[in-house]
């Protein structure tokens, strides 16, 4: 499983080299705060379905703060 | 400014949702206007579901656990009007503006349904939007 620390290196979120922030179609007023990373490397852990999932949801604010969380494709 | 939980209580108090009645919510919006696509990942634990369209973006912002929805001025609600009838509706400009404020131990008390993970710096209780709100309170699944 990727170490958490390793999360955006993997992704290539880290050095914004990937654009993996939804943006609302029709409305660029709209904040992209949401992104869909997908593990390429293994599983990450057991979702709310029981199921073993290799993506992960990032969630940031429009000040820089993320949050994780389990994702499915 | 106003005030979260006013808004969060009287939807508490209109619904709770049980069983896939939040599910059956959404197929309901969907038919309603085919024009809206969803996001929400159900297995993740998301507790808001959002609606967006290619003229406005995003136009709705509904919880699946109580009964609110944050809905788009600009949107035209009469298309979907009909299958929210049970739910809190807010009206709002945009999910930006840093209009809302909360008390976090109220909501603890009186909204068990939410969790709102999020710290002071992340989010600023006294002054937040509704993306903000959604960060806060997305799922309590997190990982980092």
């Amino acid at each position: 499983m990727p170490e958490k620390n390793d999360l955006f290196s993997q992704t290539g979120m880290g050095d914004g080299k990937v654009d993996l922030w939804v943006s609302s179609s029709g409305n660029l007023g709209d904040f992209a705060n949401k992104a869909k990373v997908a593990v390429t490397n293994g599983y990450v852990r057991v979702t709310g379905k029981g199921e073993l999932t290799t993506y992960i949801n990032v969630y940031r604010t429009k000040i820089g703060y993320i949050y994780g969380c389990l994702g499915n494709p | 400014m106003e005030n979260m939980i006013d808004i969060l209580k009287r939807a508490r108090d209109k619904k709770v949702f049980a069983d896939n009645e939040f599910q059956e919510l959404l197929i309901n919006i969907q038919l309603a206007d085919s024009n809206l696509k969803l996001d929400w990942d159900n297995g993740a634990g998301e507790e808001w579901a959002r609606f967006s369209n290619q003229k406005d973006g995003i136009v709705c912002m509904v919880s699946a656990k109580i009964g609110v929805a944050f809905i788009r001025k600009n949107y035209k609600f009469s298309n979907i009007k009909s299958v929210m009838d049970m739910l809190e509706i807010v009206f709002t400009e945009d999910y930006c503006s840093e209009n809302w404020f909360i008390d976090l131990a109220n909501l603890k008390q009186m909204i068990p349904e939410l969790y709102w993970h999020a710290s002071e710096g992340a989010v600023n209780k006294n002054s937040f939007s509704l993306d903000d709100l959604y960060f806060a309170t997305i799922s309590e699944m997190f990982l980092i």
